[in-house]
């Protein structure tokens, strides 16, 4: 009887998802960088692209696969052939098609090639004195009929990689309109005293995370440059 | 045994073939009701009718103290409720209707709308009155799902299925934001010649009600019109069908305002409504509008609740822990941000006098600070110093010395020994940080707080009604259609009879109206009654001002775009300085209460609520919300 009940269960039951399938969101191969989604679950994240796996009863029904702050993506999934959906409107960038059907069997690698609106170019950080000079410049890269303007530039500083909008300690804004030469642009952020944080936290370390955000008008999700880790100095 | 069921099967079997008088089981129950019987008779439908009103969904409601705590007007004292000022980002569907119990309402409506038309034991007058009610519900449930949703499946007949294995014909795609507005107001329109103009009628659809319902809705419609494209371009579904944000409408936004402004105009005119104006204490009297069920002239449709049968907790729950009924009290915690709101006397906007927080200034009772204000402050809020049911609160957070130290204690433990001498060193109502039960932003709720005895008790409760519409709002709606419309002095005229009331004896001027002001009026007006939030939304507010900025201090009031991403109190302290003048006296320190840790975040993505996955898989025809 019991051995009856187990062999059951063993024909229940699904294995689980095992393969990976993972890569980055770039711009000729380079990573485009974007507003973390931690602390959200997948429903509620910031940038984000679909899979649907066709042929089964909710086939209507996405995998969400979120995009990291580094333009990196990993997911779990079984073995099937997905339609991969990048959704409008979501992500500081435009893509070609909006459907691409991926083959998935093994752990899989791939890059997703898209447009940015803007890429932040060569962005050095240097501090002295508790203030945080960025140095960069800003390449527009989808121009005509779909060109969005700058409607703001952004440096941000925060305790911790995770470098936002949301996650910073100190922030300087540039309005777009502003900006005089996107080739040689210089932003400057003090770095509050962290003990006057309220944290809650040990304020004691040597290094803090830089990163310069891009608002672009209608366009959702901001376009970010890589974190960068700076010694305080 | 065998033979036993042989037996039993043959005296079965036998049973049946006695049966031959076809009529033998076709015995009426009496206790069920048929449809037919249930709407052939004016008093069954009025049971059928109360089941629908009670269904009316809402979000913001007198059950759910957690509904009011989403933003930046109040936090609740209560553990399990923290997390409302704890998270970063709002989720998209945060304020996501019940999507399959909302649809389940909407067949019943449609249902009974069906039924009513079949039936023909009622009196045709009756079941035209019958029948408008009906779809003034059907435009109200349609009105909540177009606020959170945008366009929604239009259904307006009930839907069976067939059991052919194909669930098409029962899918519908989502209509145009437009096509809903353009729905309700029709529907409204229409019925608001049949229903009866009876004012002092406050819990079923009258004209009032559906004129306010038709005033509403087309405020709303205008100002998405309108506000949409200026500041959330991108809230795009598919840019043909136009699912959210009205792109699809054949109506301008001046047709809209105009219509908001026609509808409260035919409410104002001839309506029967008048403020409510029965005391003359006026913070007294904006309390006394929501408590006051005798012949109050000011509602117009509200959720009634009777004793012993249909009860609510607010007073139980809010009611000052100092002289609380019950174990319960001080749940609903009022931020500074919304308390600020409220104006001074002569008409300007400005934080609470306080001070330096090193060097404070001085009162020498805690309600000095407060006057001066408009009266729908202490009709609001209880602050430091403040009445209720005739007793003082008791709202200060510990003793201040001259350097600066603080003396303080808990709740349950205010008396300590200072300098050898036994005396309070804590509020009874607090200010506690991160204590439940107790103010921890040093105010309290009054609206709706019932001062009847007993009603802070929970075995009693409270039976304050719900309002959905009153008086004031159609003045609101009349002023802010004028000002949109270019009609300033229309527009201060309306907003002036609201203001008088408050207490405000300069009159705001033509030229005083500004989109500022409007924002302003409605949010102190109209504060915990399931206002705010929608019109943050409707006007595009929301991403602005709950940005995400980690504010350190709360917002000016002056400005509405000031962000206002967390809730900040006020808390009160008695200068501990034996001897001196200046002992026992009161100052105030700004405080950011400690479980408010986030700064909360709207994302152009929750302007339209997320319609969930596992809906759209059973309906292919529905399209996600944008950014979701």
């Amino acid at each position: 009887m019991i051995g009856v009940v187990l062999t059951s269960c063993i024909y229940d039951n699904y294995s689980p998802p095992s393969v990976q399938f993972s890569g980055r969101i770039v711009y000729q191969g380079e990573p485009v960088n974007v507003k973390s989604s931690s602390g959200h679950d997948v429903n509620n994240a910031n940038v984000y692209f679909y899979l649907y796996e066709p042929g089964w009863q909710k086939s209507n029904m996405p995998i969400r696969v979120v995009v990291n702050q580094d333009g990196s993506f990993s997911s779990l999934l079984f073995s099937a052939d997905y339609k991969m959906v990048i959704p409008a409107g979501v992500g500081p960038y435009i893509t070609s098609t909006d459907t691409t059907e991926i083959s998935i069997s093994s752990n899989k690698t791939m890059d997703i090639n898209v447009t940015p609106y803007y890429m932040v170019r060569n962005p050095g950080y240097t501090m002295s004195g508790g203030l945080v000079t960025a140095a960069f410049s800003i390449e527009k890269i989808i121009t005509g009929a779909q060109a969005q303007d700058i409607q703001a530039v952004y440096l941000y500083i925060n305790r911790l990689l995770i470098t936002d909008d949301s996650n910073n300690i100190a922030f300087t804004e540039l309005d777009g309109s502003s900006i005089t030469d996107m080739n040689n642009m210089i932003m400057q952020v003090r770095m509050p005293d962290l003990s006057t944080l309220g944290l809650g936290i040990s304020t004691d370390q040597k290094t803090i995370f830089a990163r310069i955000g891009i608002q672009i008008n209608n366009v959702n999700n901001m376009l970010y440059s890589p974190v960068q880790e700076i010694t305080i100095n | 045994m065998k033979n036993t069921f042989q037996i039993v099967g043959l005296l079965l079997f036998s049973l049946f073939m006695s049966c031959n008088d076809s009529n033998f089981l076709d015995v009426k129950p009496y206790n069920i009701l048929t449809v037919d019987e249930t709407f052939s008779d004016a008093g069954t439908v009025n049971s059928v009718l109360a089941d629908l009103y009670d269904r009316m969904p809402r979000y913001e409601d007198l059950d759910n103290d957690g509904s009011f705590c989403m933003w930046d007007n109040t936090m609740v004292s209560v553990a399990g409720d923290f997390w409302r000022v704890q998270f970063q980002d709002y989720d998209y569907g945060f304020y996501n209707a019940d999507w399959y119990g909302t649809y389940a309402y909407i067949r019943d409506l449609n249902l009974f709308r069906e039924r009513l038309t079949a039936s023909t034991g009622l009196k045709e007058d009756d079941k035209v009155g019958f029948l408008a009610e009906g779809r003034f519900l059907l435009a109200w449930v349609y009105f909540d799902m177009t606020k959170r949703y945008g366009g929604v499946p239009l259904i307006l007949e009930s839907l069976t299925y067939d059991y052919s294995g194909d669930p098409t014909p029962l899918q519908y795609p989502r209509a145009s934001e437009a096509q809903m507005y353009d729905y309700i107001i029709g529907q409204c329109d229409s019925i608001s010649d049949i229903l009866p103009n009876n004012p002092s009628e406050k819990s079923r659809a009258t004209r009032g009600a559906a004129l306010a319902l038709e005033a509403r809705a087309a405020i709303y419609a205008a100002s998405i019109k309108k506000y949409s494209p200026l500041r959330t371009p991108t809230e795009i579904c598919s840019p043909d069908k136009g699912e959210v944000g009205m792109t699809q409408s054949t109506r301008s936004a001046n047709d809209y305002y105009t219509i908001a402004l026609n509808a409260a105009k035919a409410i104002i005119q001839g309506g029967g409504y008048s403020l409510y104006n029965k005391k003359p204490d006026l913070e007294d009297n904006f309390a006394s509008l929501f408590t006051d069920k005798n012949n109050n002239p000011e509602m117009i449709l509200v959720r009634d609740y009777l004793l012993k049968y249909k009860t609510h907790g607010w007073t139980q729950q809010n009611q000052p822990y100092s002289q609380t009924e019950d174990l319960d009290g001080g749940w609903m915690n009022p931020a500074l941000n919304l308390a600020q709101s409220f104006e001074k006397l002569d008409n300007t906007m400005a934080p609470f006098n306080v001070g330096d927080p090193n060097n404070p200034l001085l009162y020498d009772n805690p309600q000095d600070l407060f006057t001066g204000r408009d009266a729908r402050f202490g009709g609001t809020l209880i602050y430091p110093g403040a009445s209720f049911k005739g007793k003082q609160v008791d709202i200060w957070a510990g003793l201040r010395k001259p350097d600066g130290t603080i003396i303080t204690g808990s709740i349950d433990n205010a008396f300590q020994t200072v300098d050898n001498v036994y005396m309070q060193v804590i509020g009874k109502d607090g200010p506690q940080d991160g204590r439940e039960h107790a103010t921890q932003t040093g105010f309290l709720v009054r609206k709706y707080l019932d001062p009847v005895i007993g009603s802070g008790t929970r075995g009693l409760r409270s039976d304050v009604w719900w309002v959905y519409f009153r008086y004031a709002e159609i003045l609101m709606i009349a002023a802010e259609a004028s000002y949109e419309l270019g009609d300033n002095v229309s527009a201060a005229n309306y907003i002036n009879i609201l203001r008088q009331r408050a207490g405000f004896t300069i009159n705001l001027q033509p030229s005083d109206i500004t989109f500022d002001r409007i924002v302003h009026e409605n949010r102190v007006e109209f504060a915990f009654e399931d206002h705010y939030f929608w019109d943050m939304k409707r006007w595009r507010l929301a991403h602005v001002v709950w940005n995400g900025a980690n504010i350190s201090q709360a917002p000016d009031p002056a400005n509405i775009e000031a962000p206002s991403t967390k809730i900040f109190g006020l808390w009160p302290y008695k200068v501990y300085n034996p001897g001196q003048t200046d002992d026992g006296k009161y100052c105030f320190i700004q405080k950011l209460p400690s479980v408010v840790t986030n700064a909360h975040n709207f994302r152009i993505g929750s302007y339209y609520a997320r319609i969930d996955d596992g809906i759209i898989a059973q309906n292919p025809k529905l399209t996600k919300n944008p950014n979701q």
